[in-house]
Formats: C-alpha cells, structure tokens, sequence
C-alpha cells in the first residue's frame, strides 16, 4: 500500500459523502491534478457527470467554483476580462471640470499634453477592469475550482486563448501588465467531443474519459442519488438502461437519464419494473421518438432478462 | 526505472500514439508521483497523460498490457538489481487489477505466490533462472532492435551463442556416452535447453510484435499513399478508410483556424453614435460591424461505374472525413441518372452508406449524357458565383452522349469547377475517352491517380475557398 494509494482511497470516499461515486479514474486523474497542478480535460458522452465532478470536487475542497459557459462567438471580453467602460465614460464627465483646473495654467498645445502625461493611465488600472470567470479564478487568493464546461462549443480562437492561463496560470493584460494566481486554481475542462480540440490544448492537460459506468457502479450512483429507491427497483432499473444502451440509438441514455428515471418511478410507486410502467415512463429515459419507437417492441424481451 | 518509461513512451509512438516531449514530462512526474508497485494505480494515472483521444485510449491499453508483461518478467527474476523490488505479493496485492494486467499473473511471476508443493517451487525457482538468463542474453544481444520477421533467425543465433549454447551441446553429447547418472544429467540438460530455447523463441515473438507491427503499418502508409487505387488488392482497401481520416484529419486540421475567423470587424461609428444620441453621443454603447462570411457549396458527383468506383469511394470518404471543414457538401452519383446520396452519410456511418449506396446505384457501364443533364436539373438553382463543383470520372463515356451543354453551362456558373480522373495523364483522350472535350468546360482537369495527389488537390482547393 503506496500513500498515493491512501490518497486516492480517500479521495473517492471523501468524493461520495459529496454525492459523487467515482471510479478509480477519475480519482487517479484528480489526484494526480492536484498534485502536478494541471487542469484536467474531460471527455465523454453527454450526462455521464462530467459537470458534476467539478461541482463536487469545489465542494469537497470547500472552494468556489467558477464556471464558464462555452458557446460560439464567446471572446476574452466575456470570458477573461472586460474594461468598465460606461464606468470610464462617467468618470470622464464627472471630472471634465477638474481637467479644465488641471490644464488652465498652459496655453500652448504642447504644454496642455505634457501635463496631461505627467498622470498615468488611470483609466486604464485594476478599478476600471471587470473580471470575467477566468479572471476571477485567478484572482481567489485561497484557490479555486474553475469550469470550463464544453469547451468544444467554444471557437478555435479560444482555445489559443485559454493556453496561456492553463500552462502557467497566469493572464497577460496589455495595459496593466501579466497577473499571476497567488494559488493556482484547480482547472476542469469538459468537451463532448462535437469536434476535435488542438493538441496544444491537449497537451497542456490531463486527459480523463468519463464512459458510460458498469452496472455495479451505476447502481451505487443510483443509490447515493435517489436513496428511498428499493433495492430491487434499482438493479432492475439499472440492468434495463444496460440493456438498452446496447440498442443502436440515437441518444443513448446516460447516467442522469437514469436517475431521472429512478426519481419517476419513485413517484409513480413503483416496487419493481413491468410493462406497463416502463411504457408510461419510457419518454424520461429516451429523448428521440424513433429511440422509444425502437424499443417498444422489445420491451418484453428486455423486461424478461432484466427480472431473470 | 525511468529508462523502462521511456522505452514503453517509445513503444506507443511505434504504435501510432504521438507522444511530445512535454507529455513525456508529465509521464514521469505522474510516475514518480504514484510510484511503480502499484500497476492499477499507474495504468490510470499513465492514460491520463500519454493516451488523449479514443484510438489512442485502446493504443495504450494493447501497449501497456504487452510491454508490462514483459518487463515484469525483467524485474521479477533479475533480483541483483538495485533498484530494489516491491514484495512478491504486491502485485497480487491490486484489488481491481486493470483491464490490462489480466495476463501478468500468469507469466513470469506465477512462481512467487506460493509453493504448493517443494518440487514444483523448484521447478518454477529453476525456470525463473532460465529466464533470467534469457533476457539477460536478450539485454546482451540488444532484442529491442528487432524488426522485421526476417531477423528472428539471426536474433536467436545471437541469444542462444550469448547463452553459451554451444559449450552446453558439447556437454550434453559427452554426457550421454557416460554412466547412468551422467546420461540422466544430460537428459535433464537437454530438456533445460529445450525449454530455454522456447523462451527465446517467445521473447522474440513478443518483441517482433511490439515493434514490427507498428514498422510495418508505417511502410504500408506511405506506400498505400504512393500507389496507385485502381492497384491496389483488396487487402489494403480495407485499410484504406483509416488512412484516408488521418490525412483528413491533418489537412482539416491545417485549414480550420481560417475558416473560423472572428466574426467581429471594424466599430460601426454610424450605428454607434445613433443609438447614442440619447447619451448626448457619449459612445456608452458600441457597435461593431458583423463580418459575414460567404458560405461556398460544395457539389460532388462522382461516377460508380466499374472502372472508377473505388475512386469515387475513396473521394466521398475524403470528403466526408473533411465534414469539420467543408459543412456544406452535396454529394451525388451515378451510372445512368444522377443521385443525390447525402442522406446516407447524415443516416449512417460512412462505411455502411458508401455498401449502401454501392448497392442502390453501382450498377452498370456509365452514361456521361444522362448523368450530367440530370445533375445539372438537380442544382443549376443553387450553383452560383460561390459554388464549387467537383466532377470525379474518367470520361469515358463508351461512344454515348457527352452531355458536355449541361457541363458548360455549370461551368459558367459556378465559381470552380473542377474534373478529377483518375487515369493517368498518358492515357487521357485515347479510345472513348472524351476528356479532351471536357477539358474545354472545366476549369481544371487533375489527375489523382494516388491519395497523396488527392491530398494536395484538397489541399489546394480549401485554399482556393477560405
């Protein structure tokens, strides 16, 4: 037994008393994160808790959490950091009169400018700067956990721009200078994979893939999740979303499907699965009409080795 | 230790899994981070650093199974080696070994578990030695070099002299013409040396497969890239369609950053100061100018009549690969009449939709008239000074209508049109060919009589469109 074995033995179970079953993976990954200070880059299909971990990680460590939505067309002004400008506008009219004082004993041109130069760009300083997530995850002075979450949906262009930030978690600004995090934070990039991202960003993280879970493990996910589910209904349930996921479909359905469907049957009462039932609530667990088209037929076969 | 690191990092690039030297980096510091003893522990930690997309993932799992296996056996029984061993029981030990760590029980370290009965732990102790001296001989002989299949005669030449094969047959043969005692001697030599012998020969079959494998698909690449379509066997077609999505890959690759230029341009003063008027023109708003970008279409028509439909297969494939890059292609075939077969890509993966449409379409000689007045009915409302179409056929029409009107008047309207024929040039307008004649309502007539030549017709052709 290593103390890295230690390390990662607790760090799953401190992770489950936040809700969030991980597989030895994740917490290899995360562990190894923490300790080489690299962001980490998720992948894997849509609903299986990539989001999730970062949000039970910041929990776990008791630090905010800064996310950032991606989405085509999102830049550094929205991302990184923006100026106040409306602010510099006001501040501007506000002083015009303290200008008039300041330049009123020059009468040339040239000696106006030069006394103007004599004062610094204060419009341009730390008070006028607007700081986005990026920008603020650097600047929590205890750590942070910052989400990147679908990074995929994100232009090219930005990705160039996160590279800077995730290799040496620092922040050019060009009027103030380079800010630098006191403690680095802990940085989590998800990606569904629409698209293929550069190798420069890929280098520059760990690299995690978030499949969908065996069936041991999603039962205990279901457990943690939707604790008042019976035992039977759950290994039940879990073994037909196996079933079903082997199914070409459109959409297969994912872990959050799962519990979504473990929070329906709870309601409906259910103690364990049947035709009907499943039937009913089959639209919770398939978002694609020709996916539930697909599976009507075999409900009976899937319910059949599901209860065996 | 770390040598044994940078030997398997170098295994993966053999095996097609791009290593840089940062990553390299990380691996060691993920290395020395979780230590060695634990083989779960590192198979996860490693992946996250060396593996990063889904090939690479299952690259990495062959490898470490394969490479770890081995050198398990290199760390069990080399036991005068400093670097200092973990327990016999520590691998055993993982209470959820990895997908990969399957065989290692099984091989070099099944004698150390336990002894369930003295003669066969030293039995097992005897084979241990035997293999130490094996891959000490294989250390000796520098296996790690072998390449290709036809080396492994001299390979375990080298191994066996290094192991001192020849003195050990000179004893065996003057021991049998001993007493009894010596004769059984030599028998139990003999046997030795059979078993070692085996062992060598596994070593080698391991080694062949770590590294040949991965020589070998290199050699085929590049000659699969050279050669021609039409001559290669079917063997390689099936490999062809993974080929064919690394060169997409590289060149959509090359050509994204330009296609995702920033939408934002210049301020709009204008707009900026008229929705500012009520600030008394204080710009608190600003506007900026939506660049926007001319979208081309891409129209390809390709030609499934014996004689060129692999070409034609391999053009969509390229084409499709190339989806990230080029969203808003048509593809259409024909024999006869002309189809559009863009749905099938959207509804199925490439290769059932090109079975697919191979099944539906591919059949009989073709007939350039029928096929090119029909494609032209087809999209003559959509082509425009934006449109790119591209024509994938030898022009050999067997004596038919050249339907070269509704050519022209494409090529009159489209932005490019471009002829691919796969013939080589030297062949061009001999016998029915009508190229000539398609030349003069085509902006371009290139031959692609390989994929390398295909690759830099794209290449070119995304250029010509940013």
């Amino acid at each position: 037994m290593t103390t890295a074995r230690q390390n990662i033995d607790a760090l799953i179970a401190k992770l489950a008393t936040q809700g969030y079953i991980a597989s030895e993976t994740i917490a290899t990954t995360l562990y190894l994160a923490s300790q080489l200070q690299r962001p980490i880059l998720i992948e894997g299909p849509p609903g299986v808790g990539k989001t999730e971990l970062a949000n039970a990680t910041a929990a776990m460590l008791e630090q905010p959490l800064f996310r950032l939505q991606c989405y085509e067309g999102l830049d550094e002004s929205k991302a990184l950091y923006d100026w106040k400008y409306s602010k510099q506008l006001l501040y501007v009219q506000v002083l015009k009169e303290q200008l008039q004082e300041v330049l009123g004993g020059s009468n040339t041109l040239a000696g106006a400018v030069d006394k103007l130069h004599q004062f610094d760009d204060i419009f341009y300083s730390e008070h006028f700067l607007e700081p986005r997530p990026l920008l603020k995850a650097l600047q929590n002075d205890d750590g942070a956990v910052l989400l990147i979450d679908e990074i995929d949906k994100a232009d090219y262009e930005f990705e160039s721009l996160l590279l800077e930030i995730l290799a040496d978690f620092k922040v050019s600004i060009p009027e103030i200078g380079r800010i630098a995090a006191k403690t680095p934070p802990l940085v989590i990039l998800t990606s569904n994979n629409t698209r293929d991202l550069s190798d420069a960003l890929k280098r520059r993280c760990l690299h995690l893939y978030i499949p969908f879970p065996e069936s041991k493990l999603e039962a205990k996910i279901v457990q943690s999740r939707v604790p008042e589910v019976s035992e039977q209904l759950r290994d039940q349930l879990v073994a037909f979303v196996h079933a079903v996921r082997d199914f070409d479909l459109k959409k297969q359905p994912a872990i959050s499907e799962t519990i979504d469907w473990a929070r329906s049957l709870l309601l409906l009462h259910a103690n364990s699965l049947d035709r009907n039932l499943v039937e009913d609530s089959l639209n919770v667990l398939l978002k694609y009409e020709e996916d539930i088209e697909l599976i009507r037929p075999e409900l009976q076969s899937l319910l059949k080795n599901t209860r065996g | 230790m770390e040598d044994t690191l940078l030997q398997f990092i170098r295994h993966l690039r053999h095996h097609g899994v791009s290593v840089s030297t940062a990553e390299t980096l990380d691996a060691m510091q993920v290395a020395a981070t979780l230590g060695y003893s634990d083989k779960a522990l590192l198979y996860h930690g490693l992946s996250s650093c060396l593996a990063k997309t889904e090939e690479e993932r299952d690259q990495y799992q062959l490898c470490f199974q394969r490479f770890f296996e081995f050198s398990d056996a290199n760390k069990a029984t080399t036991s005068s080696d400093p670097a200092g061993e973990q327990p016999p029981g520590a691998e055993t030990e993982n209470a959820e070994p990895p997908p990969s760590g399957d065989g290692q029980g099984s091989g070099s370290g099944a004698g150390m578990g336990g002894a369930d009965s003295s003669a066969d732990a030293q039995a097992d102790s005897n084979q241990d030695q035997l293999r130490a001296e094996v891959i000490r001989a294989a250390a000796e002989e520098g296996l790690e070099n072998l390449r290709y299949s036809t080396q492994r005669g001299v390979y375990r030449r080298r191994m066996l002299d290094a192991l001192g094969d020849g003195a050990r047959q000179a004893e065996i043969r003057r021991l049998a013409e001993g007493d009894d005692a010596e004769q059984a001697r030599g028998q139990w030599l003999s046997r030795q040396r059979e078993l070692q012998i085996s062992m060598v020969k596994e070593m080698i079959d391991r080694q062949l497969l770590l590294n040949n494998n991965a020589e070998n698909r290199e050699i085929q690449e590049q000659l699969m890239r050279d050669s021609a379509i039409s001559a290669l066997d079917q063997y390689y077609l099936k490999k062809l369609p993974q080929l064919i999505r690394k060169l997409a890959k590289k060149l959509a690759s090359r050509h994204r950053q330009r296609l995702h230029r920033a939408k934002r341009d210049k301020p709009d003063l204008g707009k900026t100061l008229r929705r500012n008027l009520a600030y008394g023109g204080i710009p608190f708003h600003r506007f900026w100018r939506q660049k926007k970008r001319e979208k081309s279409e891409i129209f390809i028509l390709c030609d499934l009549s014996g004689s060129v439909s692999t070409w034609s297969r391999v053009l969509m494939l390229f084409v499709q690969s190339l989806a990230d890059v080029l969203p808003n292609t048509r593809s259409f075939v024909f024999c006869g009449k002309s189809y559009e077969v863009s749905d099938y890509f959207k509804n199925y993966s490439d290769e059932e939709a090109l079975a697919k449409i191979q099944q539906q379409y591919g059949m009989g000689g073709s007939d350039y008239g029928l096929a090119l007045t029909s494609f032209r009915d087809q999209i003559i409302d959509r082509v425009n000074r934006r449109s790119c179409i591209i024509i994938l056929g030898d022009g050999r029409g067997n004596g038919g209508n050249t339907g070269i009107d509704a050519l022209r008047e494409l090529y009159q309207r489209a932005r490019i049109l471009l002829w691919f024929n796969p013939e080589p040039q030297s062949r061009w307008n001999t016998g029915d060919s009508e190229i000539r004649r398609y030349q003069s309502a085509a902006h371009y007539v290139a031959e692609c009589g390989s994929l390398r030549k295909l690759e830099h017709l794209l290449d070119d052709l995304l250029n010509l469109l940013r």
